[in-house]
């Protein structure tokens, strides 16, 4: 898949990683690298950057829990109703995308 | 902490203020915490560790420019920051590796006991089992299995590390072989394990030797899975959450060690489980080892109690579950099989007597 398709939908795959199960950074790195299987891998400090935004914007909450290796606290993301609502579009969106693609040679 | 780290947190940081600042601080300091650990994990010094997190992490520049642009730039559009921000993503392919027929490389990570995929699949494929689909849903079709069996590493995420974990360190995944027991399990197939230190897995009639002569590992992460169900008998549910505690995935500097003699025969492999309360919860402390060729068992515990009590049936066991009364807490001895063909995970022993106990 090209790099910029998947650039340009990092708040989609950043919401739809958090859709079951609050995660917090290091856990949302590696669930997103495993789910594209390598081929999103990037500085992992500018996920951070990324993640402050959506929380800026509502999309998303957080909270910090002890961590049981005993370092700092790890600060889990949740999904808001906003950022589910916003989740849906963005799917929605792309589903849209991906079909209206399909003449084109297959989906996007 | 580290000069270095340090030096990058401040920069990462610079510009930010108040609790902003105080924030970005903690969470980039416990992602150097996680992510160290897991590359020491690997073989790496703290140092290299350090070095290699800090690397990933990426330039403190150019995380502390998209931290600007969030917590001090006037809100823009989202399209705008989405812009912005993407352009610092460093995106790059995965790279192709080699398939390796032979023992398989196996590291212990915490509660996981990981395998290189590649050379598990060539392994798998080379007993005669199919291998379909990608790694994060393969399907199994194993020789006589009732049926073929998905396993999903990433759904749901459980436990402290993924089950599919990517690493970024050797560029290889690696996949805990405690699914693989799961799968062959689900597919009606029996289960043995024999050896400690680079055990042999045999999944029906598949042979995987975890491990290999250069990179030893040994059976410790996959008896310890054994635990889960007599943790969740002890408290009569399944809890949300268990907590278990030992030396091997939790570093402590007080440590007990309990000698026993005269148990079982050697190679046989048995857990020696305490409990304490922590913070409202009920702790499972334990130590996995095999009885030596002398007939000894050696335990090291998390904390220093002067002595063990041990109870020789679950029912003592649940009700002093949680008691710490003048430094003495019940303990109880666990058998566990190698062969779970019958379903049985551990076995409770009889009483025996500590012949050693020293608390550092």
């Amino acid at each position: 898949m090209d790099q910029n398709t998947l650039r340009g939908h990092l708040d989609l795959i950043l919401l739809a990683s958090l859709e079951q199960v609050p995660l917090y950074g290091v856990q949302l790195i590696q669930h997103v690298q495993s789910l594209t299987a390598g081929h999103f891998h990037f500085k992992e400090g500018t996920l951070y950057p990324a993640l402050h935004r959506l929380e800026k914007q509502g999309l998303l909450t957080a909270d910090l829990q002890p961590s049981p290796t005993g370092g700092p606290p790890r600060k889990y993301y949740h999904l808001t109703p906003a950022g589910r609502t916003d989740l849906a579009r963005r799917q929605q969106a792309w589903q849209a995308f991906s079909t209206a693609m399909q003449p084109f040679g297959g989906q996007a | 902490m580290s000069r270095a780290t340090d030096r990058y947190l401040r920069q990462a940081t610079r510009g930010l203020t108040g609790s902003a600042r105080h924030a970005v601080r903690t969470e980039l300091s416990s992602h150097l915490h996680e992510r160290m650990r897991q590359h020491q994990a690997f073989g790496l010094s703290e140092e290299a560790a350090e070095a290699r997190v800090l690397a990933e992490l990426g330039a403190p520049a150019t995380v502390n420019r998209g931290l600007l642009q969030v917590h001090t730039v006037p809100w823009l559009t989202p399209l705008g920051l989405l812009g912005m921000l993407g352009a610092t993503l460093i995106l790059t392919l995965p790279h192709t590796q080699a398939q390796v027929e032979g023992p398989v490389a196996s590291i212990p990570e915490l509660s996981l006991q990981y395998v290189e995929v590649n050379s598990l699949k060539a392994q798998l494929q080379k007993e005669g089992v199919s291998v379909q689909g990608p790694v994060d849903h393969w399907t199994l079709t194993f020789p006589n299995g009732k049926r073929p069996v998905t396993i999903y590493p990433n759904l749901p995420i459980s436990g402290l590390l993924p089950t599919l974990y990517p690493n970024t360190t050797n560029h290889k995944t690696y996949l805990d072989a405690n699914l693989m027991i799961k799968a062959a399990d689900d597919a009606g197939l029996s289960v043995r394990l024999d050896g400690w230190t680079n055990p042999i897995l045999h999944l029906g009639a598949v042979t995987l030797q975890l491990g290999t002569a250069a990179a030893p590992t040994d059976a410790y992460n996959i008896y310890a899975q054994f635990l889960g169900p007599f943790a969740v008998e002890v408290l009569g549910k399944q809890p949300e959450r268990l907590y278990m505690g030992n030396l091997r995935w939790y570093p402590s500097p007080i440590r007990s060690h309990y000698l026993l003699n005269g148990v079982g025969q050697p190679g046989e492999v048995y857990a020696l489980v305490t409990t304490h309360k922590d913070q409202g919860h009920l702790v499972f402390d334990f130590d996995v080892a095999p009885v030596d060729a002398q007939g000894k068992l050696t335990f090291n515990l998390p904390y220093g109690l002067s002595r063990l009590q041990l109870v020789p049936n679950m029912t003592a066991f649940q009700q002093l579950k949680g008691r710490d009364e003048q430094g003495t807490a019940a303990a109880v001895l666990l058998r566990l099989p190698n062969d779970v063909r019958s379903g049985t995970r551990y076995v409770v022993q009889p009483l025996h007597q500590v012949a050693e106990n020293i608390i550092e």
